[in-house]
């Protein structure tokens, strides 16, 4: 193999003698490294490299063996949530949430029109109630049963109290009525009082 | 470079110290050590031969190869292999001579008349010439002429590039001396 000669070595000055050079290379030449030298020092890196190929498998083998035990681990834990019944549960949940709001919109409407037919037909209902029949003219007055009617008849209607707190209630008898005041009832077809309003127009 | 490593590899071009020991540090591949000691051992058992008897030679080589196996990760890639090689070396060979308490860096040579005599064996001269000399210059007369520069004797000696340069001129002055005229013909 040629010698070889490195960058740097321009940066010597002293000067290479080729005589010197030649009678070097000469002695280097008769002189060779022992060969049980080379023999040792390749055995020991195959020994270290067949080493370091025994680790590499470990190594393998231990990346492999807890693979194994990561993958196990999600398939027990994937069958333990899957005999687990809440999964049915969510998915019926699921499918109930979204068909209810279509299903509850069109069970309101229904809901919303059927009592607005209701509230309509009892809103005439009650017109055709409220439409009075007769009125009377009366003096209200107190008895031991409560509050009573005379007429110019001499005729005393007794009012109950559920009567009273009911006409009350629809607004039909004035809050201010007080014993001894002139009052005007008005009856249905039914003979039912609808309302208890003071008058003054009162002559018996 | 790794890629260039690979093409070469392929292309079965040869590689260089350097880049073989850079796969080497990667791959611990045996075969590639035994491409870098086949490229480098005669040169360093010279080395050490030059500064020691045989038996020191063959004992510091073997464990400078074996150093280079085990401190592979400590070589850089942007440095001579050979230079990092004969470093490890020169530092065991230090060692197994503080350990025998040999000084050979303090052993004076009387180099002032000790003509070998040119008898018909110039190369005899030479080995005998190269042996008289100082420990230090001769080991910077062989790692020169091992292809070292300044720079790198200096840093596998330890010593300033001044120092070498001055060792180098009395060694070469001494061989020439030792060689006389012969040396010419």
């Amino acid at each position: 193999m040629p010698k070889t000669i490195y960058a740097n070595s321009l940066e010597i000055t002293v000067k290479n003698d080729p005589s010197l050079d030649a009678l070097y290379n000469k002695r280097k030449q008769s002189v060779k490294a022992p060969a049980s030298t080379r023999s040792f020092i390749l055995a020991k890196a195959k020994s270290t490299q067949v080493r370091a190929s025994f680790n590499l498998w470990n190594w393998t083998l231990g990346v492999s063996l807890c693979t194994a035990l990561l993958v196990l681990f999600q398939y027990v834990g994937l069958s333990h949530r899957q005999i687990q019944p809440q999964y049915n549960v969510i998915q019926v949940h699921r499918l109930y949430e979204e068909s209810q709001p279509l299903e509850l919109a069109r069970q309101a409407a229904q809901q919303t029109r059927i009592q607005h037919a209701d509230n309509y037909a009892r809103y005439m209902q009650s017109q055709q109630v409220l439409a009075t029949h007769h009125k009377l003219n009366a003096e209200l007055v107190e008895t031991a049963n409560g509050w009573g009617l005379q007429t110019c008849d001499r005729e005393l209607v007794l009012l109950t109290t559920q009567l009273v707190d009911q006409l009350r209630n629809h607004h039909r008898l004035e809050q201010q009525l007080k014993k001894g005041d002139q009052v005007e009832i008005a009856f249905d077809a039914q003979g039912r009082i609808l309302t208890i309003k003071p008058t003054s127009k009162l002559n018996c | 470079m790794s890629l260039s490593i690979a093409i070469k590899s392929f292309l079965h071009l040869e590689l260089s110290n350097e880049e073989l020991m850079g796969r080497y540090v990667q791959s611990g591949d045996a075969a590639l050590l035994a491409r870098l000691y086949d490229n480098c051992a005669n040169d360093l058992y010279h080395y050490l031969l030059t500064h020691s008897d045989p038996e020191m030679a063959g004992e510091i080589a073997q464990r400078a190869w074996l150093r280079v196996m085990e401190k592979r990760h400590l070589y850089h890639s942007n440095g001579q292999f050979k230079a990092w090689l004969f470093t490890l070396a020169r530092n065991l060979l230090m060692d197994e001579y503080r350990r025998i308490k040999r000084q050979p860096l303090m052993e004076s040579t009387d180099l002032t008349g000790t003509s070998t005599g040119y008898q018909g064996d110039i190369q005899l001269a030479f080995n005998q010439a190269l042996a008289t000399l100082p420990f230090l210059q001769r080991e910077a007369f062989v790692l020169q002429q091992e292809g070292f520069g300044l720079q790198d004797i200096a840093a596998i000696t330890g010593d300033s590039q001044e120092a070498i340069k001055s060792r180098l001129r009395y060694a070469k002055n001494h061989l020439r001396q030792q060689l006389g005229d012969h040396s010419e013909e």
